[in-house]
């Protein structure tokens, strides 16, 4: 059983390396499907949007309310702020957005891929000359590999103004004051590698959900598992990136 | 199409907003690290810069006005610290501006200080060299905060054992009793008066002898004692100068004792002021003392003295 | 487009001796076949025999392990990406689940076909060649419907009509009345007939519709085991003595 179970995973990464590969030999070679590209990055980023928002708002807010007693017992209540700014941006932000995004966009891929192979659509992509790989798998991953970086940035954005308003909630801060601490606090080194990250996650997202949905079998009853096991993969690999990213950072030293 | 069109302007806006706050929210970060002024390039060299890093800030009088570029080391002993100075700020440093490397707030990270220079001394320009003071460790500090501990310790304790003599000695109570004192004063110019009166007398006397003398009273022996009355007289004499001249010194010492508690002298300083005045006063009426004293006893044995001897019997 | 009159007296298609197995399954086992021009070819057998797998070696959608495919003169088996994208141009596959794209129009996914022609065909045009292609299959009204407002016969012919849009010489019908009602059924096989009519081609059909096997077929080939197991028309087949053909009749 376990040994299946290994040999599955090892066959899996597999898959996903070729399918990797296939990508970056096909994504980058005309035809470009353009106009496609465009309604992806409109499905990935505008319809994700609020959901993201909404998130990184409540993010924002929740890590300043729950640091603020401990901050307090240090005597640091001036640096909350900037401490909630640093871990907004550099982690909490970009990982609960990927997260948010492996959920929303992984099943929407997986289970879009996953009932257009099993109703034939894919193929009769194929058979009317159009690349149904450039088609339908470029696009998405290009398209969640350029918005959740964008999704990212405004996540940021609106979750240091959560925290702006949790701040508030406890002791007063005006907005001047509070861009000026996080500002001071933040670094390019905050904020670049954050976004490097993110269009990692991004590519990570779209390559699982392409592959899982592509390669689905067994009809509708497929349907429901590639959509599912693409977002526990991505979830997943998110983190595995996440991980890297942080060790890699720490290695070239950007603090 | 129309909703085709629709939807891509709303990408379009999604993407330019995200843009937008990218590029502002990296604008805001650069700005507060001056990257987008336009700055100039100085450096300084330091024996010890302390863990000082490329990135850390440069204030001047305590404002941020650039960042350290670059830290390496030029020789064995010396560290080159390259930093940049807005453009804004260069016209108030001058080339005789100091360097100096410190920290922000206790626990901060390293920062550099400028401080400004003379008025008078041209202004820095790009690549200039200024001068540098070698970092105040914190360990330092503490070492040279620890031995003025020491010596304030020693220093009050001193202070209290002479806070106790000055308590235990009455006399020296009695002479800070104003009253006390100025009674000792007063006697002491009593007793000079007396003395000098006794002087005064003894003058008389001495002519009157002197008077009996050339009347060719006496004998031989009698002006064979003479050089020795002449002996103690000279002495006499002396001692009282001495007494004088002490009496002006301890006068002079006292108005400047209360010149001091007047002009309100810092404690320490009053208190050690206080200890010599405390002293030169002691000395003063040790010096009365002894000085009165030695004139009662010269004065006694002038009175005991042969040719002297009978003038006094004669008189009482 | 090829010269009609070069092609007129070779067979359409040729497969021959073709293997080809699913690990331990094997589907089609040197199995040959031929499809002559103009001629309306159906391949009967049961569900699981292989005839799906058949027709997607034929359109090149899978490879077979063995033997060669022969499609309007051209070796399939063999060709790259390019020349098979243009071959099928020339050969239209009308598929069992009719496979139209749920997140398009009707419209959309008509024009979907046309896409490698957009740089040379004109907006004008590409109107023109939808019309033209749902007013043959007769759902002119249903142009700016999505899929999933259709009925089941209806998705058939758009299915059909986007098969049709862009003029192959070849159709391969992948089981075209299974899951139709019996008179849905009957409307669609005549509609293959009028399709035939009018744009002369010549077509593959799949199929265990004896109602539609009936009205189509001029040749039938009995698809058995991975083998051609029988070949006639639809009354040869019928009076055959056979048990295994005779199941399929009764």
């Amino acid at each position: 059983m376990n040994k299946s179970l290994f040999k599955t995973f090892l066959h899996e990464t597999g898959e996903i390396s070729y399918f990797t590969a296939r990508f970056f030999r096909e994504g980058f070679r005309p035809r470009y499907e353009f106009a496609e590209l465009f309604n992806q990055c409109f499905a990935i980023g505008n319809k994700t949007l609020g959901l993201v928002g909404i998130t990184g708002f409540i993010m924002g807010l929740v890590i300043t309310i729950q640091s603020h007693p401990s901050m307090q017992a240090f005597g640091a209540e001036s640096w909350l702020p900037a401490v909630v700014s640093v871990s907004l941006v550099r982690e909490i932000v970009p990982v609960i957005t990927a997260l948010i995004c492996a959920g929303k966009i992984g099943s929407s891929i997986g289970a879009e891929l996953g009932s257009m192979k099993v109703t034939e659509q894919i193929d009769a992509m194929e058979v009317s000359g159009t690349n149904p790989f450039k088609y339908l798998v470029v696009t998405r991953v290009f398209a969640s590999m350029l918005m959740i970086p964008l999704l990212v940035i405004i996540a940021d954005a609106v979750g240091l103004w959560g925290a702006y308003i949790g701040v508030n909630m406890k002791t007063e801060v005006s907005f001047d004051l509070y861009t000026n601490q996080i500002f001071q606090k933040l670094t390019f080194g905050d904020v670049i590698p954050s976004i490097i990250k993110s269009f990692f996650f991004g590519f990570a997202i779209g390559i699982i959900g392409c592959y899982k949905g592509y390669y689905t079998r067994n009809g509708t009853q497929g349907v429901g598992r590639a959509a599912n096991s693409a977002v526990v993969a991505a979830t997943f690999v998110v983190f595995i990136i996440d991980l890297i990213a942080a060790q890699i950072a720490d290695i070239i030293d950007i603090t | 199409m129309k909703d085709q069109k629709l939807n891509k302007a709303r990408l379009g806006a999604f993407v330019l907003i995200a843009t937008l706050i990218l590029v502002l929210g990296l604008y805001y970060i650069g700005s507060q690290k001056n990257i987008f002024h336009r700055t100039i390039g100085v450096m300084a060299d330091f024996s010890d810069i302390g863990g000082l890093m490329p990135g850390n800030n440069v204030r001047f009088n305590g404002i941020n006005v650039g960042t350290v570029s670059k830290v390496y080391p030029i020789s064995d002993a010396l560290i080159r610290v390259e930093f940049t100075v807005d453009e804004n700020t260069v016209q108030f440093i001058g080339q005789d501006a100091t360097v100096s490397i410190g920290t922000d707030g206790l626990l901060g990270n390293k920062l550099v200080n400028i401080s400004p220079g003379t008025t008078n001394s041209s202004r820095i320009k790009d690549g200039d060299i200024l001068t540098s003071l070698n970092p105040v460790e914190m360990e330092d500090a503490l070492r040279t905060l620890n031995m003025t501990n020491e010596n304030i310790l020693e220093i009050t304790k001193h202070l209290r054992h002479v806070m106790e003599e000055f308590d235990q000695s009455n006399s020296l109570w009695a002479i800070l009793n104003d009253s006390t004192l100025s009674e000792d004063v007063k006697s002491a110019v009593v007793s000079f008066k007396l003395t000098s009166e006794n002087s005064a007398i003894l003058t008389g006397d001495i002519a009157s002898i002197t008077g009996n003398l050339r009347r060719g009273q006496g004998t031989v022996g009698a002006l064979l004692t003479d050089t020795l009355i002449f002996d103690q007289l000279s002495q006499t004499i002396v001692n009282i100068q001495a007494v004088s001249d002490t009496l002006a010194i301890m006068s002079g010492d006292f108005r400047n004792l209360t010149n001091d508690i007047r002009n309100g002298k810092g404690a320490v300083g009053t208190l050690i002021s206080d200890t010599t005045f405390v002293h030169h006063l002691n000395q003063s009426m040790v010096n009365i003392d002894s000085a009165s004293h030695n004139f009662n006893e010269n004065m006694i044995a002038l009175k005991s003295s042969w040719p002297f001897k009978k003038y006094f019997k004669r008189k009482k | 487009m090829s010269d009609d009159n070069t092609q007129i007296k070779e067979d359409a298609i040729v497969v021959s001796h073709v293997h080809k197995s699913f690990g331990e399954n094997v589907v089609l086992r040197d199995f040959s076949l031929s499809l002559k021009e103009g001629e309306n070819l159906v391949v009967l057998g049961k569900s699981g025999s292989g005839k799906s797998v058949l027709i997607k070696c034929i359109i090149g959608l899978m490879q077979p392990d063995k033997g060669s495919i022969c499609v309007l003169g051209d070796e399939i088996t063999t060709m790259e990406q390019t020349k098979l994208d243009e071959m099928r141009v020339r050969v239209g596959f009308l598929f069992q689940s009719n496979a139209l794209y749920d997140s398009m129009t009707v419209r959309e996914n008509l024009e979907f076909p046309l896409r490698r022609h957009w740089a040379k065909t004109s907006r004008e045009e590409v109107d023109r060649l939808v019309m033209e292609v749902l007013e043959h299959v007769g759902l002119a009204e249903a142009i700016d419907m999505m899929p999933e407002e259709l009925s089941g016969g209806m998705r058939k012919r758009i299915a059909l009509a986007r098969t049709l849009i862009l003029k192959p010489k070849i159709i391969l019908y992948d089981e075209p009345t299974t899951g139709l009602d019996p008179i849905t059924g009957k409307g669609i096989s005549q509609l293959m007939l009028n399709v035939q009519a009018k744009y002369n081609t010549s077509s593959i059909i799949i199929s265990h519709d004896m109602n539609c096997v009936k009205m189509t077929a001029n040749r039938i080939v009995m698809l058995i085991d991975g083998k051609c197991y029988a070949t006639g028309t639809y009354d040869e087949l019928m009076k055959s003595g056979d048990k295994r053909i005779k199941d399929f009749f009764d």
